[in-house]
């Protein structure tokens, strides 16, 4: 096959991607990628296509790279639904003799550009990062650096990345966010207090993808040692962590979980067993990662001083409803009813919609964590007086009368490592209940379960 | 719904930016902030047809029912829909403010949605050439003359997580209302085919002109008057191995530098990249940004011009959307 196809090329895949019937290239195709009569098709890339085809039942149309062993091939491959399964045609195939015309691989001093200032090369330390901006390997044979260059540390956790422009985003951050080159950054060691200015080259494997840094640290004689009282400051503490880092982390994490779900997901093909359980892990320490940078963001915004939340008219048994509908799916899961306010009830309230919303979401998420299976969350809102009330009672292990005020703590998280939480959601819950005029406590807790009480000035 | 929220539509309006627009995506214009509000309201107004029964929608409404539910939870918030929606408001625009006078709107509409080289395509001997180049004529004669928020245009991924957060908020106004929802949205996957989006056929057709050999693989010629903007930026795509929309959010850049960086990195040479860049900034009124960019077009090593493509490429790949 070379080009210049004037008829699509077919095949019909059943509902597992196993080939029901096939012309002879794209059968070739399957035997060479490894595949064998009753495999899956074993193409990776086409087998996705197929793939996303049988899930959303509609018709695909993409470009695909692959290899038929030999060659880079360029395809254009469309996925209809079929009653079998999924009906794929090729339209367009082109051979790229001798490999991509963007040859990948680690990148030379040219992308510096022919202006950009060389480090002193008898200063020069030469490191590695791997994706994960851990530190591989170095060249530092000075016994008084050497300290600052911790194989198997990651790169923020052995310096203090400076911020030598007016930018609300470090350059040196910006850059590694966008896997983009970097020259002449300034940056401390936090153990020795050393200026270096460091330069970076990103690395890419042959499958183009992100595989870390290649650096070069320079001591920086000009620097000043930083002063101790802003070495190691907590980045929070700048107030800036939602305009300036958070924005930052989203991208790259978003992207570890995309390609940590397509891993695990095999749409790529087959993997070795334990491989996609493995990407699977990592997609959701990713997620938790991402929730952890969603709370941060939170917890910034309702620490402000100037955290005003709206104060609009509500209804909390309508909150209460649309949280038992949100978190329906969630809780049929684990085999859990949620009981919300009958239509007819209502507990009009003043306070900011979505904030409502959100505390409510956090009480009713957790209930459904702690809860057994097969127990019962109950949401219920009266009136009582001024202010209107919903209780979230669940029917978990309950939680000891000293941890009632204990679990609004900033981090809390009662010893619990490994239920995926932050033990920011109840803290950022009732600072956004305070702020509303309200308050968030736990009413009463025992062996027969727990109730939250959230409650708010009423609208009367 | 606006009057259960306490939020009247001016309020709603005045912190719209703030919520549906998360500072992870990109500084945002006024008009960037309108436009995209403009097509995402297209969007989610065409979901709501497709979902909700006949005759309860009020067609003279500003905004679709769950408008501002979505708005005010965030769930429209995500970068690659914003940016979806910017590029199609680009394309559309681009169509629509071409050098039309009221005079000869029509005709000139008429010969931006046909290019010549689209009418020699479609006679060509080659079946799966003139298909590709039939299909790419009418979607943009469609699109140009549509509004930007057309779901035909939207990736299958990005249209069923829009689709699925409409029915959430329909839940969120009505709860137990998705159950009925739900039910509909496999007639609104099965009816959309991604061959048929503008962008679909643009590189379909393209791909077809490069097997055939009828453009130079790695360096194809630009005559974007004559193939139209939407098969010129799949060409450049194709090239570079870069994906659709990357190619046109550089199109849409008021000062060009990228799309500069792009073609100096396929060794374009000045007065080749002069003429497109000319054609897209002559009809944007941005002539200064791009005379700006193409004055430094030379001082572009090509070398940190491919480098900095190929890292735009890794970038792409990690993604995760088609075009």
């Amino acid at each position: 096959m070379s080009h210049g196809l004037n008829h699509p090329i077919r095949a019909l895949l059943d509902a597992d991607l196993r080939i029901i019937d096939a012309e002879p290239e794209i059968r070739r195709l399957h035997f060479r990628a490894g595949g064998g009569d009753d495999d899956a098709f074993a193409l990776g890339a086409v087998a996705n296509v197929a793939r996303l085809c049988l899930k959303y039942r509609t018709r695909l149309s993409r470009q695909i790279r692959t290899s038929d062993g030999e060659n880079a091939l360029l395809l254009w491959v469309e996925a209809n639904p079929a009653e079998e399964g999924v009906a794929i045609a090729i339209t367009s195939w082109q051979q790229i003799v001798g490999g991509s015309p963007w040859p990948m691989g680690t990148l030379g001093a040219h992308a510096f550009g022919t202006d950009a200032p060389k480090a002193d090369s008898a200063n020069a330390i030469l490191l590695q990062l791997d994706s994960a901006l851990i530190v591989r390997g170095h060249s530092c044979s000075d016994p008084k650096l050497n300290s600052d260059f911790a194989v198997g540390q990651a790169l923020n956790s052995l310096f203090i990345i400076e911020d030598d422009s007016d930018r609300p985003t470090p350059p040196l951050l910006s850059a590694v966010a966008e896997r983009m080159p970097f020259m002449d950054k300034p940056i401390t060691a936090r153990t020795s207090r050393h200026a270096y200015r460091l330069s970076g080259q990103p690395l890419w494997d042959a499958n183009r993808c992100f595989a870390g840094y290649a650096c070069e640290f320079a001591l920086d004689y000009k620097s000043p040692v930083p002063p101790s009282a802003t070495v190691g400051a907590p980045f929070l503490a700048s107030g800036n962590f939602a305009r300036d880092l958070a924005p930052v982390l989203r991208q790259p994490v978003g992207r570890i979980i995309a390609n940590a779900e397509t891993i695990s997901a095999k749409m790529q093909g087959a993997l070795r067993e334990g491989y996609a359980d493995y990407a699977g892990d990592i997609a959701n320490a990713a997620r938790h990662l991402q929730s952890l940078i969603d709370d941060l963001t939170d917890l910034e915004a309702v620490e402000r001083a100037d955290f005003r939340p709206a104060d609009d008219p509500i209804d909390l048994a309508d909150v209460a409803r649309r949280v038992a509908g949100l978190l329906g799916v969630k809780a049929s899961d684990h085999q859990i009813q949620i009981d919300a306010p009958d239509e007819d009830v209502a507990a009009p309230a003043i306070g900011e919609f979505r904030r409502v919303l959100q505390i409510a979401l956090n009480l009713v998420s957790n209930a459904i964590r702690y809860s057994p299976d097969g127990s019962r969350v109950t949401l219920t809102t009266t009136v009582e007086g001024d202010r209107a009330m919903l209780r979230v009672t669940d029917q978990g292990q309950g939680i000891a009368e000293s941890d009632w005020d204990r679990i609004f703590a900033k981090f809390e998280r009662l010893g619990r490592q490994d239920d995926g939480g932050s033990g920011l959601g109840l803290y950022i819950s009732r600072r956004i209940a305070t702020a509303l005029q309200g308050r968030l406590l736990v009413e009463h807790s025992g062996a027969e379960g727990t109730t939250f009480l959230l409650d708010l000035p009423a609208r009367i | 719904m606006a009057d259960l929220m306490g939020r009247d539509q001016d309020s709603l309006a005045r912190d719209l930016a703030n919520r549906i627009f998360p500072q992870s995506v990109m500084h945002l214009t006024d008009r960037d902030v309108a436009e995209v509000r403009r097509c995402l309201v297209d969007w989610v107004r065409a979901i709501e047809r497709a979902l909700l029964p006949e005759g309860s929608m009020a067609e003279a409404a500003v905004f679709p029912q769950c408008w501002d539910t979505l708005a005010a939870s965030s769930l429209l918030s995500d970068p690659a829909l914003i940016l979806e929606a910017r590029v199609r408001a680009f394309l559309w625009e681009f169509a629509q403010c071409k050098d039309a006078t009221p005079a000869n709107a029509s005709m000139a509409s008429y010969s931006f949605s046909t290019p010549a080289l689209l009418n020699q395509m479609a006679c060509m001997d080659n079946p799966l050439l003139a298909d590709a180049a039939m299909r790419l004529m009418s979607a943009t004669l469609r699109d140009n003359t549509a509004s930007p928020g057309q779901l035909t245009e939207l990736p299958v991924e990005l249209l069923h997580m829009l689709i699925w957060r409409v029915v959430a908020a329909h839940e969120i106004i009505m709860p137990g209302r998705q159950l009925e929802l739900q039910a509909r949205v496999p007639a609104i996957l099965a009816a959309h085919d991604e061959g048929l989006s503008q962008s679909g056929s643009a590189q379909h057709l393209a791909h077809k002109m490069m097997e055939l050999h009828l453009v130079d693989a790695a360096r194809p010629a630009l005559r974007p008057a004559q193939q139209g903007l939407a098969l010129t930026l799949a060409l450049l795509g194709l090239a570079s191995g870069l994906s659709f929309i990357h190619i046109a959010q550089m199109a849409m850049e008021a000062g060009l530098a990228r799309l500069c960086v792009l073609l100096r990195a396929l060794g374009y040479d000045e007065a080749q990249a002069g003429a497109l860049m000319g054609w897209i900034v002559g009809r944007r009124g941005h002539e200064n940004a791009a005379l700006g960019a193409l004055s430094r077009y030379n001082s572009v090593s090509a070398e940190a011009a491919m480098t900095m493509v190929q890292q735009w490429r890794a970038m792409d790949s990690s993604k995760g959307f088609a075009s």
